[in-house]
């Protein structure tokens, strides 16, 4: 075959250019479109003279500009050419097309830009592949989150023993899983006996709560034991009450516990959604790991109230009304438990001219503690009233608690005042001093009439008393280990701390110095306080 | 870690001369200073730097939440300027650094002499009668732009590129490897600078300042240059004729002029 003419040559290289396997544009430095071939006409559904003039950054997306702006153009202006360069150009139709984008930065002998050549390739397909890799990565990448969102919610579910603060909890994990704009968690109410509102965790700030409708569709779902999903777009209409202004999807999970329908968990999506399998497994997954925690946060804050109602009906008798003394007491649970303490105090009556004067701290807490509590406090009663003084009502305490091995180890400080002389008898087992304020004198501790916890030795107590006589104006402080305990170091130090409070509040009512004495809260422990002031104040 | 070294801080010009400082915008590190800054070495000690995460700097001292919002790349600045020592600064901004260095400027303002803000907006999202110029759909545009780029960026060139500021041996290999980016590290800045925003900042600000618009300005649009010039207190307004948003790059000797005369 014969070589080409120069001509012919020539002609190919024309044809070449025009209908070249690539978009061809020659441009200004600054842009503006000087040459363009007949592929990219084709591609982009424009004339040539509706390209001319115009910049190529014209043809991005807006957010192409910013990277043509941003990248592209310093790039060519630094490095002389750019390579494959992700784009998308707007074809006279409004479509986008994907393209991959070669240019060169052509410059003069000065070095001055004289114009830039760009080849243009279609990218559809490989956009598309390339679309398909990123989204397998995020794929990938939200499985991951979401075992890591659902260990966390083990992890927190584990720790938290109430209702509310694993309720707060799994709405924040669930929100963060699955993106939802809110999430709100229900739980049928004991009183009302209907779904009520127990935590929601919301993007922006949300009001109000659950409408009729909007109740009686959660409660629908719950009793349906089955998760119900609904997104913008479908045919079905959204379950009445439950997508409001700007909700596009919405998923309900049924809580259960043991077969029973607990509660519900309402999330909100702003954006319409295709819930693929592992968004719904992992929202399956939560919904499980809540129902078991919060059943078992349920029994607990059961056992708790009981407890509690119990204490406070033990604690809850008025000191016997007498001119010749007044009585306060304080009982302040601590602030890291949520379950009762064993701590009590009791004044009583002994005949017609004494009175009883206890307070005394069971090991443990919970139900357990609290009845060993009421138990101890009514054989204390029922001892110091049939005459034993202060020493035979802790031997037989003792010989009490060895039947009563919840008790042991408990301490106990009981006194016994004659109204009519201030003789006050005492004795203490394994308790902190009392504290005694003559009037007008020093706070002294009571270190008399010791001996052992109950139930802490074998055999017979020894029957250790101490004695004191009070004068009219005097103070007597029993109190629990929580008072002397917190923040403070080293026993001495606490106890003298203690009576230093005491003195400094003489002129205070008895309420308000115990009031002043459990002024910063209680530390690890509860703190138990009786008060008694004898005879009329001068 | 120093913190010279973290920022691959570079210092040149005359060292008794009042400090100048240039901070590069997003999309690429101190390369984009490199046909300006050595104009200003005769009168002034230059400073060039990048922020963690971008050129030369030390990769692994990027944090996700210090740089969570852009009071972080203003500490990077207000770092450096203690670790020089440098008081009367000059700062020169380009892009997000000129709103990077008007927090700076609030945090310290006793550093700073002047500040000059090339093409600088401190919202580019349109808010209620506010035009940034762009919608959030838009900013999403650019986030998905910068997943398909990865610009010569891979886990075999990365400890190359990161390594090597200059690079100047790698030669083919490495086409557009100037200003490459852990593009995690770029989406995430990204998102950060065009989703901030700082209006209310410009009004702290007491500083002599000068704004540089460029005609035809993508990103940084004239009424922006103007919003920006209207609440900075003590601000010049200069339209430059330079297109686009890297006179840095396109008109550096309009640029040089212009900072020279206002200074």
């Amino acid at each position: 075959m014969p070589h080409p003419s120069p001509q012919q040559q020539g002609e190919q290289a024309g044809a070449l250019y025009e209908d070249a396997p690539c978009g061809v544009i020659c441009a200004a430095p600054g842009g503006e479109l000087r040459a363009v071939n007949r592929t990219l006409l084709d591609w982009t559904g424009y004339t040539r003279d509706e390209l001319l003039g115009r910049r190529f950054q014209d043809l991005l997306t807006p957010g192409g500009r910013i990277y043509h702006e941003t990248h592209y153009a310093p790039l060519l202006r630094m490095q002389g050419a750019v390579r494959e360069i992700a784009l998308e150009l707007v074809c006279a139709d409004g479509r986008r097309l994907p393209v991959l984008v070669n240019s060169v930065l052509h410059t003069g002998e000065d070095g001055q830009p004289l114009d830039v050549r760009t080849t243009v390739f279609d990218a559809t397909h490989r956009r598309r592949y390339e679309r398909e890799l990123l989204l397998a990565r995020e794929r990938e990448r939200a499985a991951r989150r979401r075992m890591e969102r659902l260990q966390a919610l083990s992890a927190v579910l584990a720790a938290a023993v109430d209702t509310r603060e694993m309720a707060v909890a799994a709405v924040a994990e669930l929100a963060a899983g699955v993106d939802a704009a809110d999430v709100r968690l229900t739980l049928i109410d004991a009183r009302s006996a209907q779904l009520e509102l127990v935590a929601r965790h919301a993007a922006a700030p949300a009001a109000g709560d659950l409408g009729d409708d909007a109740r009686a569709s959660l409660d629908a779902v719950m009793r349906s034991g089955r998760m119900l999903l609904w997104s913008a777009g479908a045919d079905a209409a959204p379950p009445r009450g439950l997508a409001g202004d700007g909700v596009a999807a919405i998923a309900v999970l049924a809580l259960a516990a043991r077969g029973a329908p607990i509660g519900a968990v309402l999330l909100s999506f702003e954006e319409q959604r295709d819930f693929d399998d592992e968004a719904i497994s992992f929202m399956d997954a939560c919904a499980a790991q809540c129902s078991q925690a919060l059943e078992r946060a349920r029994l607990y804050d059961n056992q708790r109230t009981i407890a509690h109602v119990l204490q406070q009906s033990l604690l809850a008798d008025d000191p016997p009304q007498d001119a010749r003394f007044a009585a306060a007491s304080r009982y302040l649970p601590a602030m890291k438990w949520l379950d009762v303490g064993g701590d009590w105090h009791d004044t009583f009556r002994i005949g017609d001219g004494t009175i009883g004067l206890v307070v005394g701290d069971v090991v443990g807490r919970g139900i357990e503690a609290a009845t060993a509590m009421g138990q101890l406090r009514s054989a204390t009663r029922a001892l110091a009233g049939a005459g034993f003084g202060p020493a035979e009502v802790l031997q037989h305490l003792d010989e009490f608690v060895g039947q009563l091995p919840r008790a042991r180890f408990a301490t106990v400080a009981y006194a016994e005042l004659d109204l009519a002389t201030g003789c006050l008898r005492y004795a203490s087992a394994g308790h902190p001093p009392a504290l005694l304020m003559q009037p007008g004198g020093p706070a002294a501790l009571l270190w008399g009439g010791r001996s052992t916890p109950l139930g802490a030795r074998r055999g017979r107590r020894p029957g250790a008393i101490g004695a004191a006589e009070l004068r009219a104006g005097a103070r007597l402080l029993l109190y629990t280990d929580g008072l002397i305990e917190h923040g403070r170091a080293g026993i001495d130090d606490a106890l003298a701390a203690l009576a230093a409070d005491v003195e400094a509040r003489r002129e205070a009512p008895i309420g308000a110095l115990l009031d002043e004495l459990v002024r910063d809260g209680t530390g690890g422990d509860d703190v138990c306080l009786l008060c008694v002031e004898y005879g009329p104040r001068s | 870690m120093d913190v010279l070294v973290r920022n691959n801080v570079k210092v040149s010009g005359d060292p008794a001369a009042p400090p100048m400082l240039f901070a590069h915008g997003f999309g690429c590190d101190q390369n984009m200073w490199r046909f300006v800054a050595p104009a200003f070495e005769a009168t002034h000690r230059v400073v060039v730097f990048d922020y963690v995460g971008f050129g030369a700097s030390d990769h692994a001292a990027w944090d996700e939440r210090r740089y969570a919002t852009l009071d972080g790349y203003a500490r990077d600045v207000l770092e450096i300027c203690q670790a020089l020592d440098l008081t009367d600064v000059v700062f020169v901004g380009h892009s997000v650094s000129s709103i990077i260095g008007v927090l700076a400027a609030k945090t310290e303002p006793e550093r700073f002499s002047r500040l000059i803000l090339v093409g600088p907006s401190p919202r580019y999202v349109d808010d209620d009668g506010y035009a940034g110029g762009f919608t959030r759909a838009d900013i999403d545009e650019l986030l998905d732009s910068l997943e398909s780029n990865y610009l010569g960026w891979s886990s075999t060139m990365a400890p190359v590129i990161v390594g090597n500021p200059d690079r100047p041996e790698l030669g083919e290999e490495l086409t557009n490897s100037f200003c490459a980016t852990d593009p995690e590290i770029a989406a995430h800045f990204a998102r950060v600078t065009f989703l901030s925003d700082n209006r209310a900042d410009l009004e702290a600000i007491t500083t002599p300042s000068l704004v540089l618009q460029c005609s035809d300005d993508a990103i940084a649009p004239r009424s922006v240059g103007e919003y920006v010039h209207e609440r900075l207190l003590r601000s010049r307004l200069v339209y430059l004729e330079a297109t686009g948003h890297c006179p840095n790059l396109s008109a550096p000797d309009e640029l040089i002029s212009e900072i020279r005369d206002f200074l």
